[in-house]
């Protein structure tokens, strides 16, 4: 037949993620008037276009994959570390001093650029730097020295009643503590004598009469703040209770507050991005702090990248295939599609984009030789796709004036072709192998 | 006949004869390949072997049994091989008829010299293969890179026959299914495009003249229902022309509307109650002499599906589950302070607005360019899908058609057919070919759009594959047609 067979897109042998929708809008039955943002807002930084709000690249990326994380190689999901460790009732991400160090020295060197003195800036970080106490544990090794926002200093002797003696936050009904109280339980005598941090410090999954209480007693300050687990040296006392609790020998985890936190945006490219905010009208792109028409951004794009109106043309035509198109930069062409999207499916085709007038006469953004074919044929047979050629037809009498608007896309159109090679030897003809 | 008298051949000694045919007709292994030249000696050794292998083994001379090789001679004039004596089995792919006579293209015979079955003579004296090429091969036969694929395929076992253009059958022709006349030479006998030789296999009422209009102007139509369509679109002309006066256009306009519609009432026939019948409507809107009685509802209830539905246990749920968030528009209060059908718009153009900052920010929908969708007004994915696709796909055989002829440098020279058809293939009805294909250099250019489409159009219904020669190593490569097809993935 004179038609490419299409061939199913292989799904990934271990997928993560669920499927949570096509684009990031709501459809009218739900989401619409909810407290959601039905428009979210991105950023002209430097000539790129980022989102800023962690929910808004929560929504921006999560459905439909739009953009890559500028600290990540696709999904923002950069982190300070790949540890964590639970402290009190969260978990916490666990890094080495050393690191904690370099993050103390980018926050001194950002206060010092923004003009403060030095004995300014030092006890600011003096203050910032002190541990913070894990929540319920008697404070011998750190005594409260004014950190922020940590308000424990009720006595811990919560063996006596059934109820625990604190104050407590949100004036929520506490939950009794059982173990250790000797009416319930039969081993308090044994409980009483154990040490009260190892206790504490050693995390017991789903133990009844585990410690639950403690969420509420010490909210965390300010939402901004970050906090870590260091990993310093021990002190000799200690060592012999943190061997007992399974930490390497010679380190103990202090909770310190991360004085420079390094926060990850979600960058677009233009195609993503014009998309977002012409066929979905999703999205609202400021620079300076006002918003762009639809108009400014076709103009801003078109300067800044060329053949911008041809690339979005075949970007918006794969989207409204229902395809995920992606950079294509990995493989030496313009887009990868995907079905779904990355987590789901290896990419199926991989797209060179060409543009051809009335006459179907082109080839004047790629022009290709045999043997620069050839070799992009072969690229992209090794990683198991196929080279797709995506020819965007505009009609001959579209102006130049047309061009400047966006409008002139419903006048565009895509022609797609497959390129493969035949291999003659009898036993292997390529286009049989299904 | 004795090797002697010809005048022509080396004879060849009977000890040299004897050697020739005990030679061991192996062809030697060549081994692992060696990635970098690492200069040692057993290197070396290895490598000087194995070339002398390959030099004497072509080197040899080829030896064929008088007796075998089929006489044939070459006709300069013509372009074409004679044959002398009988065909060989070669006959059943290759060659043609004529006058009773049979006959060889050059490349068949070239081909065939090459593989030594045909001894083609000039003048009375066998052609030597350099000979053949210098001689067989030009721009108005075959050229040189267009032989080396044919031969490349006629060695893998394709069946390789030259490219006829008037043997495409339209698409129009091929739903005919007429037999198809090959004149001598293969080509098939011209087919008059108007049809009207073959008149009695039409229906009297296509209009063959209309039919050939829409071909050649419009594009070619791939859908099988092409010839209904057709007929169709000449009926409805017709039909238009014929009542153009009283076309709906025609203005009345300028009168009053003929209907009151205060005095015209609607009843309600979704009332559970008793239901009275429907009054004869007034005479004067009748068109024409049309009289209507009372109309009775009952039995038209009747026949209305009121039974109710019986859902399966999960639709059930879902049922409820949508219900259980819907709310009636009858209980907002603010819909029910509105008295009629203006002021319940006007409060949802008030909400709108309210909502105005949040869904539809001014400076996206108040400006000149406006965005396709705005998020939360489309019911499903699908539809989604559908409001965004402003960018038409477009098929390769689309305004095909009207692309003047291309440049002689891209045109289809063989069909070729697989090797397994041998068996059933006749020269006379060989069938649809495998593929076609079009013959380029390496160095030359990649076809761009313009390309492809012509040659699609020429082509027909049989893909296309292009043969890229570099110095005698060939390569296919296919340019397909494709639709990504839409992905709703729900």
């Amino acid at each position: 037949m004179t038609e490419a067979v299409f061939q199913a897109p292989k799904r990934r042998a271990r997928v993560y993620e669920s499927y949570e929708g096509p684009f990031p809008v709501p459809l009218c039955a739900d989401g619409a008037g909810g407290p959601e943002p039905l428009v979210y807002r991105a950023d002209v930084v430097n000539r790129h276009v980022v989102v800023r709000d962690p929910a808004h690249i929560g929504a921006v990326y999560g459905k439909g994959y739009f953009g890559k994380g500028v600290l990540s190689r696709s999904k923002p999901q950069h982190s300070i570390s790949e540890r964590f460790q639970r402290f009190g009732d969260q978990r916490l991400p666990v890094i080495s001093s050393s690191k904690y160090e370099q993050h103390v020295n980018w926050a001194r060197e950002l206060l010092l650029a923004q003009g403060l003195d030095e004995d300014v800036v030092d006890e600011m970080l003096q203050k910032c730097v002190q541990p913070v106490p894990e929540v319920g544990v008697e404070e011998e090794e750190e005594e409260g020295e004014g950190q922020e926002g940590v308000t424990c200093s009720e006595d811990r002797s919560a063996s006596t009643g059934p109820l625990p003696p604190c104050g407590l936050s949100d004036g929520e009904r506490p939950k009794p503590r059982r173990q250790g109280d000797p009416r319930y339980d039969p081993l308090a005598e044994l409980h009483e004598r154990m040490d009260r941090e190892t206790v504490d410090g050693t995390h017991f999954s789903r133990h009844d009469g585990r410690v639950e209480q403690e969420d509420r007693r010490c909210p965390l300050p300010s939402a901004g703040c970050q906090y870590v687990l260091v990993e310093e040296e021990a002190e000799r006392h200690e060592q012999a209770a943190l061997e007992t609790n399974g930490h390497r020998s010679g380190v103990r985890l202090v909770c310190r507050i991360n004085p420079f936190q390094v926060i990850e945006y979600l960058q677009l490219s233009p195609e993503e991005a014009f998309f977002l905010v012409y066929a979905l009208g999703c999205l609202s792109i400021y620079y300076n702090e006002e918003p762009l028409t639809i108009a400014n951004l076709w103009e801003m794009f078109c300067s800044a990248q060329p053949n911008f109106d041809t690339t979005y043309a075949a970007y918006h035509y794969f989207r409204s295939k229902g395809w995920v198109p992606k950079t294509g930069v990995k493989y030496g062409t313009d887009f990868l599609l995907y079905r779904k999207g990355p987590p789901f499916y290896h990419a199926s085709y991989s797209v060179v984009v060409e543009k051809v007038d009335g006459s179907f006469r082109g080839a004047t953004l790629r022009p290709f030789t045999w043997r620069s074919l050839a070799a992009l044929n072969r690229i992209t047979g090794n990683v198991s796709k196929e080279l797709m050629l995506c020819y965007v037809i505009s009609p001959p009498d579209l102006s130049a004036e047309e061009r400047r608007s966006p409008e002139c896309m419903k006048r565009l159109k895509v022609q797609e072709i497959i390129v493969s090679r035949w291999v003659s030897s009898r036993e292997r003809t390529e286009q049989e192998e299904i | 006949r004795e090797p002697e008298t010809e005048a022509s051949d080396v004879a060849l000694l009977p000890s040299e004869l004897f050697a020739a045919r005990s030679r061991c007709h192996r062809i030697p292994a060549r081994g692992q390949k060696d990635f970098l030249p690492d200069g040692s000696a057993l290197q070396r050794e290895r490598l000087e072997r194995s070339l002398e292998e390959h030099w004497s083994l072509v080197s040899e001379e080829r030896v064929e049994r008088l007796g075998a090789l089929v006489q044939a001679e070459w006709i300069p004039s013509k372009r074409v091989v004679e044959l002398r004596t009988p065909a060989g089995k070669f006959w059943q792919t290759m060659g043609f008829s004529e006058h009773g006579k049979q006959f060889l293209l050059p490349e068949e015979a070239l081909y065939l010299m090459e593989c030594g079955s045909v001894q083609v003579f000039l003048h009375g004296l066998p052609l030597s293969i350099q000979e053949g090429y210098e001689m067989f091969l030009s721009p108005s036969t075959v050229t040189l890179q267009q032989y080396e694929v044919f031969s490349h395929l006629k060695r893998l076992g394709y069946i390789v026959t030259r490219f006829e253009p008037s043997c495409v059958l339209s698409h129009y022709e091929r739903t005919l299914n007429l037999p198809v006349q090959r004149d001598r030479q293969g080509r098939a006998l011209k087919r008059k495009r108007n049809h009207e030789a073959k008149n009695q296999r039409f229906d009297p009422e296509n209009h063959p003249d209309s039919l050939t209009e829409e071909k050649d102007q419009g594009e070619v139509e791939d859908k099988p229902v092409a010839m209904e369509s057709t007929s169709d679109a000449v009926l409805a002309r017709n039909w238009w022309v014929d009542r153009s006066p009283r076309s709906p256009m025609s203005p009345t306009r300028s009168q009053a509307p003929r209907w009151d519609f205060f005095t015209i009432t609607f009843p309600d026939l979704g009332a559970r109650g008793p239901l009275s019948p429907l009054v004869a409507p007034d005479p004067t809107v009748l068109p024409g002499e049309l009289s209507v009685s009372e109309c009775e509802l009952t039995p038209w209830l009747q026949r209305l599906n009121l039974r109710k539905e019986r859902l399966s246990r999960r639709e059930q749920e879902r049922e409820q589950a949508r219900r259980r968030y819907q709310r009636s528009v009858n209980d907002d209060k603010e819909v029910r302070r509105c008295g009629n059908w203006a002021e319940y718009q006007e409060l949802l153009r008030r909400r709108r607005r309210h909502h105005g900052q949040r869904d539809r920010p001014p400076h996206l929908w108040e400006s000149t360019v406006k965005p396709l969708v705005q998020p939360g007004q489309h019911t499903s994915p699908g539809e989604l899908l559908d409001k965004i696709s402003i960018i038409k796909p477009s098929r390769l055989l689309d305004g095909a058609a009207r692309l003047e002829e291309g440049a002689d440098e891209w045109k289809i020279s063989f069909d070729v057919f697989q090797p397994d058809t041998v068996a059933e293939f006749k020269k006379s009805k060989p069938g649809k070919p495998y593929s076609r294909l079009c013959v380029c250099s390496f160095e030359g250019p990649v076809p761009d759009l313009r390309v492809l489409k012509q040659l699609a159009f020429q082509s027909g219904d049989i893909p296309v594959t292009f043969a890229v020669v570099d110095h005698g190593d060939i390569s296919f490569y296919c340019f397909k047609d494709f639709q990504l097809p839409t992905d709703v993935s729900h």
